[in-house]
C-alpha cells in the first residue's frame, strides 16, 4: 500500500482531523499500523495512550529478540556434561538425533507462524484482532524461535550451510526487531534489512532439512 | 509497475538459485552441506558421502564395518555385538547401544569429538563400569576419564593389555633385545613366475621408449632379478604399450600390499574412486615442497628401482614434518637402521619408520605362512596400544612398551630416551595374581 503524502495533505484540507478519520479516508495506517505516531504528528493530535501499551510491549519483545539474537552470534557455546553423571537436558538435547530433529521441527513452526504476520499486511481481507497485538505476537514468535534455536544448536553457529543458515536466521531476528525499536521515520530501513535477511530463509531451511533427511 | 518488475524478478531469481542447489544437492562435491568438520578418520574421503550414508537412510552400519570389521574381529573386539546380544546386557543398551558404532562416534560433531573419534563424555566407560572398585579395589580412587587415556585399556583392542597377557609378560624381563625382523617373502600374490633372472639386454621396451637410466635402474631391482620384464607391467596380457601404466597394475602381483595401502589414509581416498591423497591434503605437518604430491605405489618406491629401504625411511620423512618425524634422525632406533644400511648391522637389526608403521606381518596365503608388508600405516596407530604385541615387543618388553607408548613426550622425541611415567597395569595383575 502506498500513500502519498500528498493524498494525506489532502485528506487533511478537507477535513480529516484525526488518525481514525485519515485511516477511514485513505487507508493510511490500515496495515502493519507502525505509521500511527506519524499520522498522529500531522494531525496534531496526540497517539492514544493504548497505542503507548502496545509500543511499549513491541519494543520489549524487540528487546529480547535482538538480545538473544546477539547471545546467539557472538556468545560462547553452551558446553556440554564431561562426565555422564551429569548429563542433563542440554545433554540430551543436543545429542540425542530425535531430540534435535523435535527442536528443529519446533524451530520450523515458530518460523512458519511467524511469516503469517506478512500474510495479514499483505492479504487483503478480514483479519481477527488490532494489528498492534499481531506485532507484537510476531515479537513474541520469534523469541521463541530463537529461543528454539538455543535448544537445536547449544549456541554453536555451525559451519558451512548451517552457518549460513544460521547467521541468516540471526540477521532475520536482530533486525525484525531492530526495526520495530527504531523510530517510525526509520523503519523503511529496518523493514527491508529484515525482508532482506528473511529471504534466502526459505532456500536454506529446506536444504537444511533435505541434507538432514536425505544423509 | 517498477515495484511489481523487481518482485517478479526477485522471485525469478530465488526459484533459480533454488534450482541450481537442487543440481549440486545431487551432484559429486556435496561438501557445502557437511553439517561440520569431518574427523581426520574419513574427512579425505567425505567428498564421498554414499561410502558411509544410504539416501534417507542416514548411516549405514554395514558402510563402518565394511571398512573397521576386519581389524575389529583381529582384535577380538573386547565390545563387539556379539557380547551385547546377550539379553543380560539388555539395560545396558537401554543406555547406551553400543552394537551401532555411531553411538558412541557420531560423525560431523567436531563439537563433542574427543580423542579415537569418541563422541560420548570422556568418563564413558563409567555408564556400565562404574562400580568396578567392587571386584578391583587396586582401581579405587582411579578417574573415569583415564581408563582408556593412561595406558591401561582400550574399548575394543585390548590384545597387548588384558590381564592373563600383562601377567604371562609382567615377570621380569630385558627391557631391550636386538631387532630381528622376519624378511619378506609375499611380494608375489599372483602369477608365479618362471623366468629367470633378467638383465639390461633383456629389457623389451620398444625403442621410442627406451631410456638408458630406466633400464639401468630396472636391471639393478629386485623386478629384473625376479624376471619382470619392462612389458609385464607397461603392456600387460598384451595391451598396447603404456609409458605410465595404471597404479591397479602393480596390485596384479602385489595384491595384499596394495589392498592395505588402499584401507590407510595413504591410499584410502581411491578405494572410494577418489583422486588420489597429496600431502597438501594432510592434516599433519608435511614439508612445503612436498604438498603437490599425489600418493600413489610410485611416490614411495621408485618403479624402476622398487628400492624397498628408501621407502622404508626416506620416502616417509620427505613428506612428513611433525615432531615425530623429525626426531627420528637423532633416535636410538635410526642408528640402528643406519648400522643396518652400512652393513655394520644385521640383515633386519635396523629401526625404519617402516617398521613400526608398516610393520612386516604373517599371513596365510593359500596354505603357505607368508610374511608381508601391511601398507596400511593406520592399523596399529590408532590407539597405538595396537602395536605393542606386533611391532614393539619384538625387541622390548611389555613394561617398557606400555610406559612408552603412554608417554607422549618420549613419542614427539621418538623415544630419546627412558619414558619419564609408569603404568601400573602389570603391577596391578600380578598383585592380583598373587593376591586374588
Amino acid at each position: 500500500m502506498e500513500i502519498t503524502r500528498g493524498a494525506l495533505d489532502a485528506a487533511i484540507a478537507q477535513g480529516c482531523a484525526s488518525v481514525e478519520a485519515l485511516a477511514e479516508s485513505t487507508g493510511a495506517s490500515t496495515v502493519c499500523g507502525s505509521c500511527k505516531p506519524l499520522l498522529a504528528e500531522l494531525t496534531g493530535s496526540a497517539p492514544a495512550p493504548a497505542e503507548d501499551q502496545k509500543r511499549a510491549g513491541l519494543l520489549v519483545t524487540a528487546a529480547i529478540a535482538v538480545a538473544l539474537a546477539l547471545a546467539i552470534a557472538f556468545g560462547p557455546p553452551i558446553p556440554l556434561a564431561d562426565s555422564v553423571l551429569d548429563q542433563g537436558i542440554g545433554d540430551t538435547l543436543r545429542r540425542d538425533s530425535g531430540w534435535r530433529w523435535s527442536t528443529g521441527f519446533i524451530l520450523l513452526g515458530c518460523a512458519l507462524i511467524a511469516a503469517g504476520f506478512s500474510l495479514r499486511k499483505r492479504w487483503k481481507r478480514a483479519w481477527w484482532g488490532n494489528i498492534a497485538w499481531w506485532r507484537i505476537g510476531h515479537g513474541a514468535v520469534g523469541v521463541l524461535a530463537l529461543i528454539a534455536l538455543v535448544a537445536h544448536t547449544g549456541l554453536h553457529i555451525g559451519s558451512g550451510w548451517n552457518r549460513m543458515l544460521t547467521i541468516s536466521f540471526l540477521a532475520a531476528s536482530a533486525f525484525g526487531g531492530a526495526a520495530a525499536g527504531m523510530a517510525p521515520q526509520r523503519t523503511r530501513l529496518g523493514f527491508w534489512l529484515h525482508v532482506l535477511s528473511v529471504w534466502p530463509l526459505p532456500i536454506l531451511i529446506f536444504f537444511h532439512i533435505l541434507a538432514a533427511w536425505y544423509f | 509497475m517498477r515495484r511489481n518488475r523487481l518482485a517478479f524478478v526477485w522471485t525469478v531469481a530465488t526459484v533459480a538459485a533454488g534450482l541450481c542447489l537442487i543440481a549440486y544437492f545431487f551432484g559429486r562435491d556435496r561438501r557445502l552441506f557437511l553439517p561440520g568438520e569431518t574427523t581426520s578418520g574419513h574427512y579425505q574421503i567425505e567428498r564421498a558421502c554414499d561410502a558411509c550414508h544410504a539416501p534417507f537412510q542416514g548411516i549405514r552400519q554395514d558402510a563402518c564395518l565394511a571398512c573397521h570389521q576386519a581389524d575389529l574381529q583381529a582384535a577380538e573386539d573386547s565390545h563387539g555385538p556379539e557380547k551385547f546380544n546377550d539379553p543380560r546386557y539388555a539395560e545396558d543398551l537401554a543406555r547406551l547401544d553400543a552394537r551401532q558404532c555411531i553411538a558412541c562416534h557420531a560423525e560431523h560433531r567436531p563439537e563433542i569429538t574427543g580423542a579415537m573419534g569418541v563422541t560420548l563424555p570422556e568418563d564413558f566407560c563409567r555408564s556400565c563400569h562404574g562400580d568396578v572398585t567392587e571386584e578391583r579395589p587396586t582401581h579405587e580412587g582411579m578417574a573415569f576419564d583415564s581408563c582408556g587415556s593412561a595406558g591401561c585399556h582400550n574399548y575394543h583392542d585390548n590384545r597387548a593389555l588384558y590381564e592373563d597377557f600383562l601377567v604371562r609378560h609382567g615377570e621380569a624381563q630385558p627391557a631391550t633385545v636386538a631387532a630381528a625382523w622376519p624378511q619378506r617373502n609375499a611380494w608375489i600374490s599372483g602369477e608365479t613366475r618362471d623366468a629367470g633372472p633378467l638383465g639390461a639386454g633383456d629389457a623389451d621396451s620398444p625403442p621410442a621408449s627406451s631410456r638408458p637410466d630406466l633400464i639401468a635402474a630396472w636391471a639393478n631391482s629386485a623386478h629384473a632379478a625376479g624376471g619382470v620384464a619392462c612389458s609385464d607391467c607397461h603392456a600387460a596380457a598384451d595391451a598396447p604399450w603404456s609409458d605410465r601404466p595404471p597404479r591397479a597394475m602393480c596390485s596384479a602381483c602385489h595384491e595384499l600390499e596394495y589392498q592395505g595401502f588402499t584401507e590407510g589414509k595413504h591410499g584410502m581416498r581411491l578405494a572410494v574412486d577418489l583422486d588420489p591423497m597429496s600431502p597438501a591434503m594432510a592434516r599433519l605437518p608435511m614439508h612445503p615442497e612436498a604438498l603437490n604430491e599425489t600418493l600413489d605405489c610410485g611416490t614411495c618406491h621408485d618403479v624402476h628401482t622398487v628400492n624397498v629401504r628408501e621407502a622404508a625411511v626416506d620416502a616417509c620423512l620427505s613428506c612428513h614434518a611433525d615432531e615425530h618425524s623429525a626426531a627420528y634422525a637423532d633416535s636410538p632406533h635410526a642408528r640402528l637402521w643406519e648400522r643396518e644400511m652400512s652393513g655394520e648391522g644385521d640383515k633386519g637389526s635396523g629401526v625404519s619408520c617402516a617398521s613400526c608403521h608398516l610393520p612386516r606381518e604373517e599371513r596365510r596365503i593359500a596354505g603357505d605362512l607368508r610374511i608381508a608388508v601391511q601398507h596400511n600405516q593406520n592399523e596399529n596407530l590408532r590407539p597405538n596400544e595396537k602395536m605393542i604385541r606386533e611391532v614393539c615387543m619384538t625387541c622390548h618388553s611389555l613394561a617398557l612398551s606400555i610406559d612408552a607408548l603412554a608417554d607422549k613426550e618420549n613419542i614427539r622425541t621418538n623415544f630419546f630416551g627412558m619414558p619419564s611415567g609408569h603404568v601400573q597395569s602389570i603391577d596391578m595383575a600380578l598383585t592380583r595374581t598373587e593376591h586374588p
